[in-house]
């Protein structure tokens, strides 16, 4: 160990079988407020008899940026009526994992990759890139809803999709969509009364549920999502994780988390990577409760990360 | 920080000290306000005898402008008409029509070639440009007019102007290669480098995670571009624009060479001759007129289209800041997001535009074709000044002294108007620094009032914006008033000429000062709060923590302001023409040896390539590329000069300053 480093906050301790135990309200019990109604959320079973359907493969994939290989060797799958969480430490690869299933990592100068990525059976990269990211779309780490009116936001890529023609912007099949994805986002009520605001004056947790609304609106098919609670605060934390269960049905969702509880929360399947390698994959409850790794049971009971 | 009086007189030195220091610079602020207003009062008092004689018809049509011109400098009223009968519609006209195609010209190639910079070009490409683009946005009007008149206005009127298109209003107007379009062309692309350069820092500055977000959403390139990042960049380009018209606006050495300088109204309805029509804009006549200054009519005339062209200049100073305002608004959030950790997405890979729909693609196209054009124009310009400087330049050149006289063998070199400049560029920075450092440092750490300090920073961009010409007829006003003789010289008649290098430094330093305000106001705003909190934390005033921490520490940012003014000042020539005058040689006055070069009049290099252009009586075309050469190399190296300080920053102070963003 670095001698200069300080010790760790907490005990590691690896002989006993590790849980993550969610926190428990302090006092008698009550749930005074939001916060601790976020701490204490269970996590929610998935109705049984639901669907749950393959939609994207990864096979062997290797992601680079220039000399660096920052994924290495993951096969994984991605199931619609499902939440698949990619946890582990900083510069594990998942960012990058993630980017690379609508091909933004292309956007990178000097990102190569080897292996095979394929949605619905069709490899990614012989899709048009623009129609396999307008399939599988993406929600970021920062809230980073447009310069526009928050209508304008939800509409874009309606209003932007050449498939059907550039819309009028205020036709009223695009009004019913805003609405409508809107609602999925739960933003609706909240903003129904002054759509023609600017989107940069909605608070942190609205401004990510309307980047959320603003991929729903083109109906995709996976959506993807990078740290979406990172910046927001328990509340809005809360509502992002309750949309995210609920959407499992409609869209295969991946998200990508450092917040090992929230991922507890939301995912049906959890994939742990370390160092760009895949350590373990497997159904939540199996990766938390009884890790076949030894570096994902140090990484699931606090020990690095 | 309210003391009460009572406790004044017990208050440590230092704290004396303190208020002192935060006296004298608000005092400086102040100083500058007053001068504004004194412009404005000045020019409008010296104006009104024009405006009163012709009232509101002073803006309309009647007559041939030139005809009333020259009746007030012969001094001999026109039939029937007071001795200030103008009418300056045709004026009016021709700069409304030489200033508003060629802003828009600039508009659209601008925002094409800045989308080219910064999200199509080739990284080799954009880093050749983007410096040759920062260099041609300082490089001196006159150059502009002297290509404009030598190379440009020639091939227009061979190649473009048939003989029988002459013949044919020979006895309205004589067409020749000087002509609305020439004026509209040049023009063009003299303001063409500043707004691409603002664009492009606008649209570098739109952040990653809205591209990427709308990448994200299956949009392709250019419809982000077009609905994220230019209607974020918008208020940006508007501010570009309005900085563009004011100085096309402004324009009155380039135009007086180019824009054929007759005062006829071209008349669309007259077809393609139209475009071949001579104009005459307000500026350009003031210049052009100047040598009547001293005659009663024309002087107020002049004075007159000064003042609107102040007004106007004015007027878009408040259309900038309204622009100004919008963008800092509509950025505040993205700041905020910029400032936050993001996936390293420096310049996306080159992306297939195969997929896109037809509109798209013609549009990236375009982008093209605009960005190969800037480089076609940028290598032009600059080969042409080289190849032409090259061949024409001799070592004799630089070592005599120029003669008036119109045998090329006789007439000299440019050893003077060398020294001038010299002269001209310390006396203006000698002036301007201390002044304008000053006074941004009162902007940005007193402040107080708010009020007073919010004026003061809208005064200065105003100061940016007045045209030198109107700076310089206001300047040789105030200098042959006879308290102030001791600068310039008496001449026979016993009036003050109001003439020297002295006062020409003066007006100089009056544009420098802008850019050494902005430069270091700039920098100070940069420098981290707990700089200024770990002085004050060891005790030490805020006089001594400007003088000994804040202002060491952003040297480079003065530098830059500095030696910008400098460029700014080498390349002007409507105040060397009008306040310096007309002499070639350097003239000294009085007895003393430094004072009386200082008191004398002379000329610098950009009064000397206006001497020996077509328009000036030396008419050498092979001396004007020369000493137009070797203007453009001064402002060349002064250009590198800024690079260096602005990018060159010890590693040491790097840790100090805020990442650069």
């Amino acid at each position: 160990m670095d001698p200069l480093m300080p010790p760790p906050v907490r005990r590691i301790v690896v002989d006993r079988d590790p849980r993550v135990v969610a926190p428990r309200p302090r006092g008698n019990g009550v749930v005074a407020d939001g916060l601790a109604l976020a701490a204490v959320r269970e996590r929610p079973s998935r109705a049984p008899g639901a669907l749950v359907r393959e939609r994207m493969r990864l096979e062997s994939l290797w992601l680079a940026y220039g000399e660096n290989w920052v994924v290495r060797d993951v096969s994984l799958q991605v199931r619609q009526g499902e939440v698949l969480a990619l946890i582990g430490a900083s510069g594990s690869g998942k960012t990058t994992l993630l980017r690379s299933l609508n091909r933004l990592t292309e956007i990178t100068t000097g990102a190569a990759r080897a292996g095979q990525i394929t949605l619905d059976g069709t490899d990614i990269h012989a899709l048009e890139v623009n129609d396999l990211r307008r399939r599988v779309s993406m929600v970021f780490q920062q809230p980073n809803p447009f310069p526009m009116s928050i209508f304008d936001n939800v509409a874009y890529a309606l209003t932007e999709d050449p498939r059907s023609g550039r819309r009028r912007r205020r036709g009223a099949e695009i009004q019913h969509a805003v609405s409508d994805a809107l609602r999925r986002a739960g933003l609706y009520e909240e903003v129904a009364g002054d759509l023609d605001r600017s989107a940069l004056r909605l608070s942190g947790g609205q401004q990510q549920r309307l980047c959320i609304a603003r991929a729903l609106a083109a109906n995709p098919e996976v959506l993807l999502l990078d740290e979406p609670c990172s910046a927001l605060d328990p509340i809005s934390t809360a509502t992002i994780e309750d949309l995210i269960v609920e959407l499992r049905e409609s869209v295969a969702i991946v998200i990508v988390t450092h917040n090992l509880q929230q991922a507890f929360r939301v995912a049906d399947h959890v994939a742990f990577m370390h160092l760009g390698e895949l350590v373990e994959y497997g159904p939540a409850e199996q990766v938390f409760d009884n890790p076949r790794e030894r570096r994902t049971r140090d990484y699931v009971s606090g020990a690095f990360g | 920080m309210v003391t009460g009086s009572e406790q004044r007189e017990r208050l440590p030195v230092a704290t004396r000290r303190d208020r002192r220091a935060e006296f004298v610079l608000g005092a400086l602020a102040l100083a500058v306000l007053g001068l504004i207003a004194l412009m404005v009062v000045t020019v409008l008092i010296k104006a009104w005898p024009s405006f009163s004689h012709n009232g509101l018809d002073w803006f309309g049509s009647g007559g041939d402008v030139d005809t009333q011109l020259r009746a007030m400098r012969e001094n001999t009223p026109l039939p029937g008409h007071s001795i200030y009968y103008f009418r300056a519609w045709p004026m009016i006209w021709g700069t409304i029509l030489t200033t508003v195609p060629a802003v828009l010209i600039a508009l659209v190639i601008s925002t094409l070639a800045a989308i080219f910079l910064t999200e199509f070009a080739p990284t080799p490409m954009r880093l050749i440009l983007e410096p040759v683009i920062r260099l041609l946005a300082g490089v001196p009007s006159i150059v502009y007019g002297l290509i404009g008149i030598l190379a440009i206005a020639p091939w227009i009127n061979e190649h473009l102007i048939s003989n029988a298109r002459k013949q044919s209003v020979i006895q309205v107007v004589q067409l020749n290669g000087a002509n609305l379009t020439t004026a509209t062309v040049i023009l063009s692309i003299m303001i063409l480098p500043i707004m691409v350069a603002i664009s492009t820092n606008a649209l570098a500055a739109v952040p990653a995670s809205w591209r990427e977000g709308s990448a994200a959403l299956g949009v392709n390139r250019w419809r982000t571009i077009w609905r994220v990042s230019l209607r974020t960049a918008r208020p940006a380009i508007a501010a570009a624009t309005v900085l563009a018209t004011a100085r096309a606006l402004g324009e009155a050495v380039m135009l007086a060479l180019v824009s054929g300088g007759r005062g006829f109204p071209p008349n669309p309805l007259d077809g393609l001759t139209f475009f071949f029509e001579p104009v005459r804009p307000l500026a350009a006549t003031i210049f052009q007129e100047s040598e009547g200054l001293t005659i009663g009519s024309l002087a107020h005339t002049l004075y007159a289209i000064g003042a609107v062209l102040l007004v106007s200049a004015t007027l878009l100073s408040f259309a900038g800041w309204a622009a100004q305002a919008l963008w800092d608004q509509s950025l505040m959030p993205a700041a905020e997001l910029a400032s936050r950790p993001a996936m390293p997405i420096a310049r996306p890979a080159r992306q297939s535009t195969a997929s896109w729909p037809l509109l798209d693609r013609l549009c990236y196209w375009l982008c093209w074709a605009t960005g190969i054009g800037l480089c076609l124009i940028t290598a032009a310009i600059v080969l042409f000044m080289l190849i032409k400087g090259i061949s024409y330049l001799q070592l004799s050149l630089f070592l005599t002294s120029p003669k008036p006289s119109l045998l090329q063998k006789q007439s000299g070199g440019f050893l003077d108007p060398i020294l001038g400049t010299l002269i001209i560029a310390v006396i203006g920075t000698v002036i301007a620094a201390p002044i304008g450092v000053g006074i941004a440092t009162w902007v940005s750490e007193y402040r107080n009032p708010t009020w007073f300090a919010r004026t003061v920073e809208s005064a200065i961009e105003m100061m940016a914006g007045v045209p030198s010409v109107v700076l310089a007829i206001f300047s040789l006003l105030i200098f042959s008033q006879g308290f102030l003789g001791f600068l310039s010289q008496h001449a026979e008649n016993g009036s003050v000429t109001g003439s020297s290098f002295l006062t020409a430094g003066a007006a100089m330093s009056v544009l420098a000062l802008p850019l050494i305000v902005a430069s270091t106001r700039e920098s100070l705003a940069q420098l981290p709060d707990r700089l200024r909190e770990s002085s004050y934390a060891l005790g030490k005033t805020k006089a001594t923590t400007i003088r000994r921490v804040l202002l060491p520490s952003i040297r480079p940012g003065i530098a830059t302001g500095v030696v910008l003014g400098m460029g700014r000042i080498i390349g002007d020539t409507a105040i060397i023409t009008i306040v310096l005058g007309g002499a070639l040689k350097t003239e000294s006055a009085g007895g003393l040896p430094i004072l009386s070069t200082l008191r004398g009049v002379g000329s610098t290099l950009t009064s000397y390539v206006f001497y020996e252009s077509p328009s000036g009586e030396g008419n050498s075309p092979q001396k004007a590329y020369a000493a137009a050469f070797v203007l453009l190399m001064i402002v060349l190296a002064l250009n590198a000069l800024v690079t260096r300080i602005s990018s060159g920053r010890p590693v040491m102070r790097r840790g100090i300053w805020r990442a650069r963003s």
